[in-house]
């Protein structure tokens, strides 16, 4: 198989199918080709007979769709990366930010041990203060956020070990 | 290469009953394949689902590329062995495309008693490998075992092409650089372990596969030390500690994923170059080879019209057509891969085999492949004809295609009987890829020979004690034979004992040719032909 | 224009607004300056400038706010004259001070009055005193230790503010008297954090409001004029979504009402520019929110109905010039309304969003004004709020500016970054906002509105299509499949 596409939260299993002559075909038999701009004519993508006038762009595996009107952001995965399931993501101890933002405050220091629930980091973005919870009990092993720095979504803030300890 | 004229008048009552009959024998065949690859008891497909497995059809589809052919061999192995209890023999063997690659795929069915190996089992897995060690063909192993079926373990444990041969074809297509995945789905115990084991690479899935060369009873019973079937050989002991496996999956889809990714990660080999056009498909419909083909196997018919039915364009190159007409050569193509053709159109005579042997000498220093197309009861017998040589001239035809370097492709399209069988390149001959037609036969002689043969014996033996043969005794000797003879010469018998590589419908015989040259070509051809005395 | 007292104009903001004053800067005539963070890359505003100086800081933003360094770049840029846009400086009383101690103009009104409107509490008092309508209130200033009692009087629904805010940071409506001490303690911090001052004060809510604000404009000389009035009750948390103007709750009277109310205001501070002052207006009353002393975001939609260049104004009116117009003189014409287009997640609790903008193609209609913060290329950062263009479009009437407005929505392409543009598509569609009944609270009430619709079957193939066809792996696989096989497609024997 060929990679899922996520579309608007839901997931399509990909088997495009080649054309006979090259070119490509969705698994129906309907071939797909990309139709650059042409003097009037805008950007588009044909399926079978149906043309859609749409703007694409990609950056890493986001395909960004403009067509008819709407924006959608696709997220191509590959099969190996959609099947391998729970395994990614999974650092025990780390936590990442919610959304970018700038961190306004660091509350603890490594070695301090913390209780769920207690505040850690504060972090600003767009007029919107959150304090960011140590998720379980543990000690504080690292923290990689400094006052004044600004950061992504899913960079990690600090990270803990469990327990004791 | 001009086109074939046909002569076939396909509104007359015998095409009709032809076509008819053939058509019925293909739905056997259709039927039967359908029944062989999907009908299995319903506990045992509750027992996959219980476990979380795929069912091996489910795993296939995941593995080859969408939209791509697969050629699947020797589905009807064992159909007449073991009460039809053993279903394709427990295997899945074929050729498929997998990353743009052609791969040959071994699967072990969990399916069909649990995976177990029976001797016919055996046998397939070990003609798959042949076949990948011949073509040089990539091969994807999926492993779900539970091992060999020892109550006949005589039959498949201890000879030179038993078990063993399976490793020791393993370690071959190491030593050649053809690349083998191994995809751990299930448990691989004692000697199934060395699957993975001598496989470049393998992926294992956590939870369900394994591999060990005992199991845990064995493990108590002989050492009397208690462990689970995870600790003793379990996906994250094998990645991690033992190294015995490459990566671990956590589940069937992600490991086919990964066999997917590592089979994209090869280097991609080289393919022989042969004579190659843009593919055409026949002028003639390939579905009138079912009116072509009479009912009674023993009433000829014209090759021509069945190469009219199957080659590209219809075109064909005729090599001395009116020397030794009852063996037909020449030149044609098959999905544009140009291709020596040799057809039998009646009995061998010296004239026929002296072509024969020329033609594939021809087809040798032309670097052309040769397809065979048997229609063959024997060489012609009788005085004249031994005195003339026939014996020798069937030795130079059987030289020639036994030391032809270009790669041979078999289909029994009728009749494959005796010395004829050797020299139209039957199984011992080594063709790449031998493919039987629903209604052809395969025996050292004709039912009906054998029963004359036998019943002759006894009139003499009779004759010198003084009595004769009633005619109730004769049909008493004659009956048996016939009957036992007709089963055992059937497609059904040779493809059940893995004597072909699967039964055709003769419609797909163009297709399954085609990817069998082009699999044969992922091995190279020799420069040099050469062979042993032709007697001359 | 070189009659003005100055020619050489920094503007101290990035993102649209610069873009927006260097345009009347050039139009104009004059020399136009601008300070720049290295983490914006190159902006339109970029293109636009005669000269550009780099400033920094510990984060992007304390950058803008840093008084010595923008000052010291005006000055080594030569300028004479500083405009602050908003947000920032702008209504920064000692940076305008500062700006007028270094012998440059201030492009904005009296640092006094800056001062006065900027102090919530007082500015409060200097209204009502002058007979205004300000929201029944409590202000802990006049008697800290009472206060907590004293808003409690005012009864649910109430809001806390901070008295040094603005802006919407640090409010919180309270409707259950039991947490109100501590939403107290939490507009406190805030308000701590954001403005240095923790100061609060508490005042009437009113339930289903609308936001009405009037644009002022006033010279040197004491003449003041209203240009009519906008309504930006599309709003979430606080922060304004979509603007228009006229606001289409307003009857004539109740317009003549509340822009002669904002005027007065404005005339009794003896304001000098562009300023607005905003109402909080809800079953026929309005009372008196805030000054802003300063250009609003939202202010071409007075342009686009009155036929003026409020920047031009403000210059003027800086350079000392007396009003060219009276009040008589003023005319509105049609309808105008303006969208904020934001890198944010609607689906997300508009959380927002960084990226790459890899594809910006603004509506192809010349009636369409689009006011781009960004160029095509550019990264989008968390270093500043995520704006990153404004579109407003105008219409004989309300109906004409809405459909105009969606078409040039759907128009609109900006790829790379999950913008606000399809959420603001369904907006515009609503109902109520269709029938003209808003209020701030709408945006929070329907929660269909960020949930985006299903793709029907025929745009799925489109996107599945498009997305195939431009990802390198799934072509890839399909080209690796030699001719014979991709001819005989899926057979089996």
């Amino acid at each position: 198989m060929q990679g899922y596409l996520l579309i608007e939260g839901e997931s399509h299993e990909l088997a495009i199918v080649p054309g006979a002559g090259g070119g490509y075909r969705l698994p129906d038999g309907r071939s797909i080709a990309l139709l650059p701009a042409l003097g009037d004519a805008p950007a588009g993508v044909r399926v079978g007979d149906r043309r859609y006038d749409a703007e694409i762009a990609v950056a890493a595996d986001s395909i960004w769709v403009h067509l008819d009107g709407t924006t959608y952001e696709v997220t191509w995965r590959s099969d190996v990366d959609h099947h391998a399931g729970v395994a990614i993501g999974t650092d025990s101890g780390a936590v990442r930010a919610q959304m970018p933002g700038a961190v306004v405050a660091v509350l603890v220091q490594p070695g301090d041990r913390v209780s769920a629930g207690d505040a850690v980091v504060v972090i600003e973005s767009m007029k919107l203060e959150t304090t960011i919870r140590a998720p379980r009990d543990g000690v504080v092993a690292a923290v990689d956020a400094s006052v004044g720095q600004s950061f992504e979504r899913d960079v990690i803030l600090f990270e803990f070990v469990d327990g004791e300890p | 290469m001009r086109p074939i004229r046909s002569a076939l008048k396909t509104d007359t009552a015998e095409f009709r009953a032809n076509a008819a009959h053939n058509r019925g024998l293909t739905d056997q065949l259709r039927e039967r394949q359908r029944a062989a690859r999907q009908d299995r008891p319903q506990r045992d497909l509750d027992r996959l689902a219980r476990q979380d497995k795929l069912f091996l059809r489910d795993r296939l589809a995941r593995l080859l590329d969408p939209g791509t052919p697969f050629l699947e061999l020797s589905t009807l192995a064992a159909n007449l062995a073991y009460d039809g209890e053993v279903p394709s023999g427990g295997q899945l063997t074929g050729i498929g495309m997998v990353m743009g690659k052609e791969v040959l795929i071994r699967a072990d069915d969990a399916s069909v008693k649990g995976g177990a190996w029976y001797p016919h089992s055996v046998k397939k897995i070990v003609r798959a490998l042949d076949i990948a060690i011949e073509n040089r063909l990539p091969v994807i192993h999926l492993c779900d075992s539970a091992g060999g079926f020892l109550p006949l373990q005589s039959q498949f444990f201890p000879d030179r092409y038993h078990a063993g041969r399976i490793f020791r074809n393993q370690a071959i297509l190491s030593k050649m650089g053809v690349p083998q995945v191994a995809v751990v789905l299930g448990h691989c115990t004692a000697g199934g372990a060395y699957i993975p084991a001598l496989s470049d690479y393998s992926v294992i899935v956590r939870g369900t596969g394994a591999i060990f060369l005992g199991g845990p009873p064995l493990v108590k019973a002989a050492t009397g030390e208690v462990v689970s079937v995870e600790e003793l050989g379990g996906a994250d002991m094998h990645t991690t500690i033992s190294g015995v496996a490459d990566i671990a999956a956590s589940s069937e889809r992600h490991a086919l994923a990964l066999a997917r990714e590592t089979i994209g990660a090869l280097s991609p080999g080289r393919k022989t170059a042969i004579d190659r056009a843009e593919p055409e498909p026949p002028a003639y419909d390939p579905a009138e080879l079912y009116g072509i083909i009479p009912v009674d196997a023993r009433v000829q018919f014209d090759m021509r019209e069945c190469l009219a039915r199957i080659v590209d364009g219809s075109r064909f190159f005729e090599y001395q057509p009116q020397f030794g007409p009852t063996l037909i050569c020449g030149y044609a193509r098959i999905w544009g891969f140009k291709v020596g053709i040799l057809a039998n159109n009646g009995v061998l005579f010296s004239e026929s085999a002296l072509k024969g042997a020329h033609f594939i000498q021809l087809c040798d220093k032309d670097r052309t492949p040769l397809v065979f197309l048997q229609n063959i009861t024997g060489f012609m017998v009788g005085r004249d004809y031994e005195r003339q040589g026939i014996t020798k001239d069937g030795a130079k035809m059987i030289m020639a295609v036994a030391g032809a370097s270009v790669p041979k492709f078999t289909v029994n399209a009728n009749a494959s009987f005796g010395a004829g069988t050797y020299g139209m390149a039957g199984r011992a001959f080594d063709s790449r890829f031998l493919f039987s037609w629903p209604q052809a036969q395969v025996a050292v002689m004709g039912a009906e020979q054998a029963a004359g043969v036998l019943s002759d014996i006894k009139i003499r033996q009779l004759e010198r004690e003084g009595r004769t043969l009633s005619d109730a005794e004769a049909q008493a000797i004659r009956a048996p034979v016939i009957r036992d003879y007709e089963a055992q010469s059937s497609a059904w018998y040779a493809t059940s004992e893995l004597w072909d590589d699967g039964i055709l419908d003769p419609v797909d015989t163009r297709n399954a040719l085609g990817l069998c040259i082009s699999a044969a070509l992922n091995a190279p051809i020799p420069e040099t032909p050469h062979y042993g005395v032709f007697r001359m | 224009m070189s009659d003005l007292q100055f020619s050489r104009v920094l503007v101290a903001n990035r993102g649209e607004i610069a873009a927006r004053i260097l345009r009347t800067l050039r139009k104009l005539g004059l020399q136009s300056l601008l300070i720049a963070h290295e983490i914006d890359g190159r902006t339109p505003a970029h293109e636009l400038a005669d000269d550009v100086r780099t400033i920094s800081g510990p984060t992007p933003v304390a950058a803008f706010l840093d008084v010595a360094q923008v000052l010291a770049a005006a000055r080594a840029m030569g300028a004479d004259a500083v405009h602050p846009g908003y947000g920032f400086l702008s209504e920064n009383a000692d940076f305008a001070r500062a700006v007028q101690a270094a012998g440059m103009v201030w492009i904005g009104p009296a640092p006094d009055t800056i001062e006065l409107m900027g102090d919530k509490i007082r500015a409060r008092s200097f209204v009502a005193e002058r007979g205004f309508p300000v929201a029944p209130s409590a202000i802990e200033d006049d008697a800290p230790t009472t206060f907590a009692e004293r808003a409690r009087a005012l009864g649910p629904p109430l809001l806390i503010k901070p008295s040094a805010g603005g802006g919407g940071k640090g409010m919180r409506i309270v409707r259950d008297m039991a947490v109100i001490e501590d939403e107290m303690v939490r507009a406190r911090s805030e308000a701590l954090r954001y403005f240095g001052d923790g100061r609060l004060y508490a005042e009437r809510y009113v339930e289903r409001p609308r936001h009405i604000e009037v644009q002022v404009l006033g010279d040197a000389h004491g003449h003041v004029v209203h240009l009519f009035e906008r309504e930006c009750s599309l709003q979430r948390r606080f922060q304004k979504v979509v603007e228009e103007a006229p606001s289409p709750a307003l009857s004539e009277a109740e317009r003549e009402h509340i822009c002669a109310a904002a005027a007065g205001i404005a005339r009794a501070c003896r304001y000098q520019g562009a300023g607005t002052v905003e109402f909080v207006y809800g079953g026929g009353e309005y009372f008196f929110l805030e000054m802003n002393t300063r250009l609003q975001v939202e202010h071409p939609v007075t342009e686009l109905i009155t036929g003026l260049d409020l920047v031009a104004e403000q210059l003027w009116a800086a350079a000392g010039r007396p009003l060219s117009f009276g009040q008589d003189e003023v005319r509105r014409d049609g309808h105008a309304i303006e969208v904020r287009i934001y890198a944010e997640d609607a689906a997300r609790d508009f959380t927002p969003t960084t990226g790459p903008i890899l594809r910006l193609r603004p509506p192809g209609s010349p009636e369409v004004r689009f006011d781009a913060g960004v160029l095509e290329g550019a990264r989008v950062t968390a270093a500043f709020d995520p704006m990153l263009a404004k579109l407003i479009v105008h219409g004989s009437d309300r109906a004409e500016a809405l459909a105009r407005m969606r078409s040039a929505l759907r128009d609109l392409v900006v790829l790379g970054v999950t913008t606000n543009i399809d959420f603001l598509q369904r907006l515009l569609a609503d109902h109520e906002v269709v029938e003209g009944r808003m209020h701030t609270g709408l945006i929070a009430e329907t929660p269909g509105l960020t949930l985006p619709a299903r793709p029907d079957p025929g745009t799925l193939d489109a996107l599945i299509a498009a997305a195939v066809l431009s990802v390198p792996d799934v072509r890839r696989s399909v080209d690796a499949i030699p001719d014979l096989q991709a001819a005989m497609g899926a057979w089996r024997n």
